[in-house]
């Protein structure tokens, strides 16, 4: 029989892989259970491994450099990564301190770096006896300087809770498929089953999920009767507003929740077009439909280049710009993203934002409406975003929004992570002059 | 000693029904020797006769951290077992592949030792699953036999396309 399998190698190489190399974190773990069929036990300590050390990156590496005498050599890379898997059980797990120490050590050797152990051991063992003093708040330093820079900026008065919000294991939100059942129904079967969930406050078909569980344990998932997605995400239905025998677009519809969430409210009273830039990501689009048994007419292009497909004649009703982002409000539940996010991404990608407002708005029909959101709360890709197009386009008038948890901004509504029990998400709805 | 080659899965030898020690002597002492260097060699816990080419029934293990504390049994039988427990088994025959099997989780056997003598081991855990493990191989038997057929094809597929294509 072959050695022990150690997990917190496998975490450490994932790790290594997602902050060092890049890689995205629902690349790396799906691979990874792939080349190794895990139990379920094994298969969610190395998920809450490599979440775990991705949020708290900052903080745990830290640790390390003031633990290590000389920094550990950039060819034993991994090694630096398992110190941080271990560093991260002993400071924000339950695990047995003895279990935690003795399975990290012997992760050296699965790395084929035995000599290592003491090395490993010893970090750990003085981490034990007496954890070093950090120079400042451990969410504040998990946090790249850059973001943090800009969050603090941003929202002076919410900082602090924002990161600590986005160092937190998120909630596991559903939303109910209206044409299946109603969310009473769907919450009495959860009850049945033993599940601990509740009705969101702020999404009439919103569950919130005590625990996470995975999606197949979910009462009829595969049938369709209910997603996954976060609340503030499902504020989009209610805040485009559209209505019975509209035209509708959703110019950046994949994965496609937002899209499915329109369907199943409205059944099949609406024309929607659902586009989506790339090819893949319009695969996962057309599958979510599929499982949720709706109906759209998916199309794979880039919806700015409006010469490019096909438009209704007169235009659309409604338009959702559910706008490529930063992603810097949904930290929490992406523990990658803050790893891979530059501020140059933030420069293209507001570019980007603009060229889908400035070329989606001629499609709009007098009097319809465009909504535009983001999962970010960073102002220039929001609040600002907006001001800028309102004054350069006469025909533009901002509709007020309001929504029990989110901010009322100039041009929007904001939801804050840590400030709201949501993520992080911007909407701004304008009408056209009829 | 000698570090002895390991077959690897789905070599047809692995196959074999391993034959029982008749007398414990010299050569098995020699087998048993080449056995523990071999699977110290190739960082295992336990390694079977059968995986080495060589068809009797003759195991070896050590689950120690230190890797000082070999365990040998010659002929062992499982006298009892009860439970049962899952845990992520990887194999020196299967390379880089590990994968859940459930089986009992404490079991009682006999067995020779190096010396030719009988004796009785209760074994729990990760002892007891090894003890299974090394156990099947002398019945022709390795763990991917326990999973879902598509497994079974897709590690097959991996081993040989790495021995035709052998890694650098």
């Amino acid at each position: 029989m072959a050695r022990k399998l150690n997990t917190r190698a496998l975490a450490a190489r994932a790790t290594r892989q997602i902050i060092d190399q890049g890689r995205s974190l629902d690349a790396v773990l799906p691979s990874l259970f792939e080349q190794v069929d895990l139990s379920a036990q094994n298969r969610s300590l190395l998920q809450e491994l490599v979440y775990g050390v991705c949020r708290w990156y900052g903080e745990l590496d830290a640790l390390a450099g003031q633990l290590l005498r000389s920094p550990i050599r950039n060819k034993d890379r991994e090694l630096h990564f398992l110190l941080l898997v271990g560093l991260y059980q002993l400071r924000h797990l339950d695990t047995a301190q003895h279990a935690a120490v003795a399975e990290t050590v012997s992760g050296c050797q699965q790395l084929n770096k035995a000599w290592a152990k003491k090395l490993i051991n010893g970090c750990l063992r003085s981490y034990l006896r007496q954890p070093p003093e950090l120079s400042a708040d451990a969410a504040h330093l998990s946090h790249p300087k850059w973001i943090a820079g800009a969050l603090e900026t941003a929202w002076p008065d919410y900082y602090n809770d924002i990161v600590q919000a986005n160092n937190q294991r998120p909630p596991m939100c559903l939303r109910v498929n209206r044409r299946q059942g109603s969310r009473d129904q769907y919450l009495e079967q959860l009850h049945k089953q033993n599940f601990s969930a509740l009705a969101d406050p702020y999404s009439s078909d919103g569950i919130v999920l005590q625990q996470a569980a995975p999606v197949t344990a979910l009462p009829a998932f595969a049938e369709g009767a209910v997603s996954v997605q976060d609340t503030a995400a499902q504020l989009a239905c209610d805040l485009l507003a559209a209505q019975p025998g509209e035209s509708v677009l959703d110019a950046c519809a994949a994965p496609g929740g937002k899209t499915a969430h329109l369907l199943e409210r409205h059944d099949d009273q609406l024309a929607l077009d659902a586009l989506d830039i790339s090819a893949r990501r319009c695969e996962q689009l057309q599958a979510t439909l599929n499982r949720l048994q709706l109906d759209a007419h998916v199309v794979n292009a880039d919806a700015a280049d409006t010469q490019s497909w096909d438009q209704p004649d007169g235009g659309y009703d409604r338009i959702m710009i559910d706008a490529p982002c930063s992603g810097l409000g949904v930290l929490r539940r992406h523990p990658d993203i803050r790893h891979h996010r530059t501020a140059a991404d933030v420069d293209n990608l507001v570019a980007q934002q603009q060229r889908l407002l400035h070329g989606l708005w001629p499609l709009l029909k007098p009097g319809g409406r465009m909504l535009y959101l983001t999962c970010s709360i960073l102002p220039a890709e929001n609040n600002d975003q907006i001001d800028a197009f309102l004054a350069s386009h006469g025909d533009a008038m901002l509709t007020e929004l309001s929504h029990p948890s989110a901010l009322v901004l100039s041009h929007g509504v904001q939801t804050l992570p840590g400030v709201h029990e949501m993520d992080g998400f911007f909407y701004s709805a304008l009408t056209k002059a009829s | 000693m000698a570090i002895l080659d390991i077959l690897v899965y789905p070599d047809p030898r692995l196959r074999k029904v391993a034959k029982p020690v008749q007398s414990v002597d010299d050569n098995i002492r020699q087998l048993v020797r080449d056995m523990l260097e071999t699977m110290y060699d190739a960082e295992g816990i336990g390694l079977a006769a059968t995986q080495v080419d060589v068809h009797k029934q003759v195991i070896v293990m050590d689950l120690s951290e230190t890797r000082d504390n070999p365990l040998v049994l010659i002929n062992p039988q499982i006298v009892e077992q009860d439970g049962e427990q899952e845990y992520d088994e990887g194999c020196l025959s299967i390379p880089e592949y590990y994968a859940p099997v459930k089986r009992a989780e404490s079991v009682k056997i006999t067995a020779l030792n190096p010396e030719g003598e009988i004796f009785d081991l209760q074994a729990d855990g990760l002892l007891a699953v090894c003890i299974q493990h090394e156990m099947d191989h002398l019945k022709g038997k390795v763990f991917v036999d326990y999973l879902s057929r598509l497994k079974q094809d897709r590690v097959r597929k991996k081993l040989l396309k790495r021995q035709r294509a052998p890694a650098a």
